[in-house]
């Protein structure tokens, strides 16, 4: 049985590729693991782990065109249109594909029939591996609005690909709170949401804590990167919400130098690899119902 | 001629509105007699596509031309497929913008003033110190 292990945020820049790249390394020189970037706007895992990608699948949705022929100029589908975007002019029919979410409600409900559905790429997903450890990225084409399709594909391949047999799956989820993150946290076993104690990273774990242990109901733990032992009100929120922090990075030069050379953490500064093997056990702990977390 | 202008108020004397797709209403003017009512924007809290929703609901009250400050790219492009002319107004009441068209000052729109998503909480700003998530006119396709 695998345990899913999303690395979430609220406030971007906190950490999740450097905390999920490092632990799936070290869940990987354990057992089998999968590693799954789904911050679908800035895959970046990639740069850490080194995959070769040799398979690759377009991630298309589907967007109506309007047939000027048969169009009544009813305005049936401007009014069913949950995103507005499609406007019914008195003699045509606009379609703004920006703005569509591909839910197909228009095309449902022309009372002429003059709507079709075409595909539309808006991107791609590739999987590969890295050594031991096999990896997938999605990656949203530029002028692209919508990620939550690209994260979807990503579930419906590792489900294809058998990855749900693999003890491991680390996921890097895009930051923040919205549609993609919750498409992202969905199969979540345990959500480890990392933040750094200033005003704006409580703030946005708080967002996050919401959304993952309030709205979806999964298992929460906290991480504190760049903890420099100056503001200690994340920690007094954790300890108020009884949010276990289940590990702290220091705020230090030398980690954030090899981040931005692209150095693997655990490359670099070997000696934190202790402290990812015990973030690992305790997540897969709070995923097994063992460790009480916050949900 | 029957206008539009984006307002903040109900009453000729507002102060027209620097948003179009989320102002709060729109006043339909009679430009000869100042015959005016104003309506409410339906889309002033919608989530995305204020511009598109909004602009339709004027194109089908009938206007002839239709007064903004900030204009974005999808309701600029709603109504160059209707073919009704969009006039840019300075800061000032609805009667003045009115007057000002009247007088000829004011000049028709040929491209988006603002980003999409101005106006929108967390959206583009006038300054184009948003995000850049703005996609430019020009992509709806006609039918």
């Amino acid at each position: 049985m695998v345990t899913q292990i999303v690395v979430a945020s609220g406030k971007g820049g906190t950490g999740k590729t450097l905390v999920a790249t490092a632990l799936a390394r070290v869940a990987s020189a354990r057992a089998a693991t999968v590693l799954i970037d789904a911050d679908v706007e800035a895959p970046n895992a990639a740069i850490f782990i080194r995959p070769t990608f040799g398979h690759a699948r377009n991630v298309e949705t589907l967007h109506p065109v309007v047939d000027a022929e048969r169009c009544t100029h009813c305005g049936r589908c401007a009014e069913v249109c949950a995103f507005n975007a499609i406007a019914s002019l008195p003699d045509r029919t606009l379609v703004f594909p920006e703005m569509c979410h591909g839910c197909g409600s228009c095309t449902l409900n022309c009372p002429a029939g003059a709507i079709h559905e075409e595909p539309h790429p808006i991107g791609r997903i590739e999987w590969g591996r890295a050594g031991a450890l096999e990896c997938a990225q999605g990656e949203l084409q530029v002028g692209e609005a919508m990620a939550t399709p690209i994260i979807g594909a990503l579930h419906r391949h590792a489900v294809e690909a058998g990855w749900h047999a693999r003890p491991f799956m680390i996921i890097d989820s895009p930051p923040g709170t919205a549609c993609p993150v919750i498409e992202t946290l969905r199969p979540a076993d345990v959500a480890l949401l990392i933040t750094e104690p200033t005003p704006f990273g409580l703030h946005d774990l708080r967002l996050a804590v919401n959304l993952a242990r309030d709205v979806l109901k999964k298992p929460v733990g906290v991480i504190l990167n760049k903890d420099d032992g100056l503001d200690p009100a994340v920690d007094r929120y954790c300890q108020e919400e009884a949010l276990p922090i289940l590990m702290r990075l220091p705020y230090r030069r030398e980690i954030a130098e090899a981040y931005s050379s692209g150095r693997p953490l655990l490359e670099a500064l070997p000696e934190y690899r202790g402290a990812f093997e015990d973030l690992l056990e305790r997540a897969a702990a709070m995923a097994d119902g063992q460790e009480r977390g916050a949900a | 001629m029957r206008v539009a202008i984006s307002s903040t108020g109900t009453e000729l004397s507002a102060e027209v509105s620097p948003m179009f797709g989320r102002c709060p209403y729109f006043i339909l003017a009679d430009t000869e007699t100042l015959e005016a009512r104003a309506i409410p924007n339906p889309a002033i809290s919608a989530s995305g596509g204020a511009g598109v929703q909004s602009s339709q609901m004027i194109v089908r009250q009938g206007v002839e031309a239709v007064i903004g400050v900030n204009v974005g790219p999808n309701a600029l492009q709603v109504f160059m497929a209707a073919g009704i002319p969009v006039y840019q107004a300075e800061e000032g009441t609805v009667q003045q913008a009115i007057e000002a068209l009247q007088a000829g000052q004011l000049a028709a729109l040929g491209a988006p003033t603002v980003d999409k998503d101005f106006g929108k909480p967390g959206g583009a700003s006038a300054r184009g110190l948003g995000r850049g998530m703005g996609m430019g006119g020009g992509r709806g396709s006609g039918a």
